[in-house]
């Protein structure tokens, strides 16, 4: 923990991006610093420095939010690992690929190491009689099991320490409510707008990601056939409209967790299945145009290499179809479980004479 | 005592989650969750005050005629009744004053923002070095800005001249060079 000289601040372990917008945290630090009577939360962002005070006095609570953040980087970091050195195995042709790829996977591990060392990931917010407050560098449980305690002993210091009976038989005023600049979604607007979505559209966008998984497989099994694939890119186009239909209605928090979370996982599959697929369209599209060289005036001439593309015509075909049918299966599988869990308790609560889950509040 | 809810579904939390030592479930979403909570929960917010009216002849307040003085202001010492009392930092400050402060910067818990022109200067200094011709321009703007800047206030949480020392040695050493490799070029010719 380094101290700052003859300023009056005490540097505290852990930072984070402050996240208030896609590209806004690029460049953007924030760090917790112990004052004498607050807590100086600095925003840097190279050239000037963001300042936000938390006096001692007017802390009401810290919140602490356990996230999948670490271990969804974890299984990322290790398929991408593992992807990686397979396909530097697969790719004996090419020492340069092979090369390349295995410095691939080389980076991929030592993040994968670094990510592990760090540790399970959180959310931390700090709560006063007027607002909720995002504390982005307490974004590691280790860090906030070291910087917590520190804050707390300043605290109550300055407030005194709280007695457990005392929270218990004080009585909650449900008219009052601290504004958050950080909203968490979903809002409580939110959760009744989305209380009369059944998970329809959750339910057509991971069939239709099942259904693309089973075509895709096929392909695989049949030595390529045109038309399998013409269906799955038609399926594809549909399950991407259906997963912004998902992706809107679940805005509300009508869902569950589990279902938010496997469809904000397929939304980052197609932006990867995306790129990849661009990636062959220009090769196919080059390849097409050197075997037989013509003009490409128009999309179906972009489009056609592209379908008569075997996957069996290179190892590293073969490895992103594979890739792309495993990925949709398990995701449309996990996403149609999910669903299914969650009407059948949906329905369960509705029978009861529950609100469904989101919109009870305890 | 206010509501604590949970930060991913924003439903309230009862009140016997709130002591708990562990992490406990949401019962809403169940996220995992851990609350610290402090006396300022249960006590929420004091009731402002709104001053006394001044009785027979007692002082009263700069800015109200009618009211009691209660305090005087420690930066300017005029008069204060409870409602223009504004504490700050352990101060009592008159509404003039902390406005005055703020527009000035003189109150250092007030600011929000600064630009840290030490940084900047250095960076100036630094980067270009990357693409070394670029620094033939960037190096006497990096060492105009930090001569120029030389007392524009350092970050709040970092004191001392380092970065502006840097960025005025790195910027003259890159001068220097520049001048160096010129005059070299110009004997060569002649």
């Amino acid at each position: 923990m380094g101290g700052s000289r003859n300023t009056g601040y005490r540097r505290l372990p852990g930072r984070g991006p402050q996240k208030t917008g896609l590209f806004s945290h690029v460049g953007s630090r924030c760090r917790l610093y112990l004052g004498e009577d607050h807590i100086l939360a600095v925003d840097s962002h190279g050239f000037s420095e963001d300042y936000k005070r938390f006096y001692f006095n007017d802390i009401q609570a810290f919140i602490l939010r356990r996230t999948r953040r670490w271990e969804i980087g974890m299984a990322l970091l290790a398929c991408a690992c593992a992807c990686a050195a397979g396909l530097s195995l697969a790719s004996v042709r090419s020492h340069g690929l092979a090369n390349f790829l295995w410095a691939l996977s080389a980076l991929c591990f030592i993040l994968l190491l670094i990510h592990g060392l760090r540790g399970p990931t959180c959310v931390c917010h700090v709560a006063t009689a007027v607002q909720e407050d995002l504390l982005p560098s307490l974004n590691r449980l280790r860090v906030a099991a070291e910087v917590i305690p520190l804050l707390e002993s300043a605290i109550e210091y300055a407030q005194g320490r709280v007695i457990a009976e005392e929270v218990e038989a004080t009585p909650v005023e449900v008219s009052r409510s601290r504004s958050s600049p950080f909203k968490a979604t979903p809002s409580r607007e939110g959760i009744a707008q989305g209380a009369g979505y059944r998970g329809s559209a959750h339910l057509v966008a991971f069939s239709l990601l099942v259904a693309m998984a089973v075509l895709t497989t096929a392909d695989l099994a049949m030595r390529h056939l045109p038309s399998l694939m013409a269906l799955c890119t038609f399926l594809g186009v549909a399950y991407s409209v259906f997963l912004v239909i998902s992706l809107v209605k679940q805005r509300g928090g009508a869902v569950s967790g589990k279902m938010r979370a496997v469809t904000w996982a397929c939304l980052a599959f197609i932006c990867v299945s995306f790129v990849l697929g661009y990636a062959i369209m220009v090769y196919a599209a080059v390849r097409g145009a050197m075997l037989r060289p013509r003009v490409m005036a128009t999309d179906w001439d972009v489009y056609r290499p592209l379908l008569l593309l075997s996957p069996h015509g290179s190892p590293f075909l073969t490895a992103i179809y594979g890739f792309e049918a495993i990925c949709s299966f398990v995701l449309g599988s996990l996403g149609l479980a999910s669903v299914l869990k969650w009407r059948r308790e949906r329905a369960v609560r509705s029978i009861e004479g529950e609100a469904p889950r989101g919109t009870s509040m305890p | 005592m206010e509501p604590i809810a949970c930060t991913a579904c924003r439903g309230r939390l009862p009140s016997a989650y709130l002591t708990k030592e562990d992490f406990f479930q949401c019962p809403s979403c169940k996220a995992r969750l851990k609350v610290h909570v402090f006396p300022a929960l249960i006590r929420g917010i004091a009731p402002g005050k709104s001053g006394e009216a001044v009785k027979g002849d007692e002082a009263s307040c700069f800015y109200h005629s009618g009211k009691k003085a209660e305090i005087a202001c420690d930066y300017c010492g005029r008069f204060l009744c409870s409602l223009c009392d504004l504490e700050l930092g352990g101060k009592h400050l008159c509404p003039t004053c902390l406005e005055t402060g703020r527009n000035k910067g003189r109150i250092t818990n007030l600011e929000r923002h600064r630009t840290l022109y030490d940084s900047a200067a250095l960076q100036l200094a630094l980067f270009p070095l990357l693409i070394f011709w670029l620094t033939i321009v960037t190096a006497p703007v990096a060492l105009f800005l930090a001569i120029r800047r030389w007392n524009a206030p350092p970050s709040i949480v970092r004191r001392g001249k380092g970065r502006f020392v840097a960025a005025i040695i790195l910027s003259t050493l890159q001068i220097l060079g520049w001048a160096a490799g010129i005059t070299y070029l110009v004997s060569l010719r002649h």
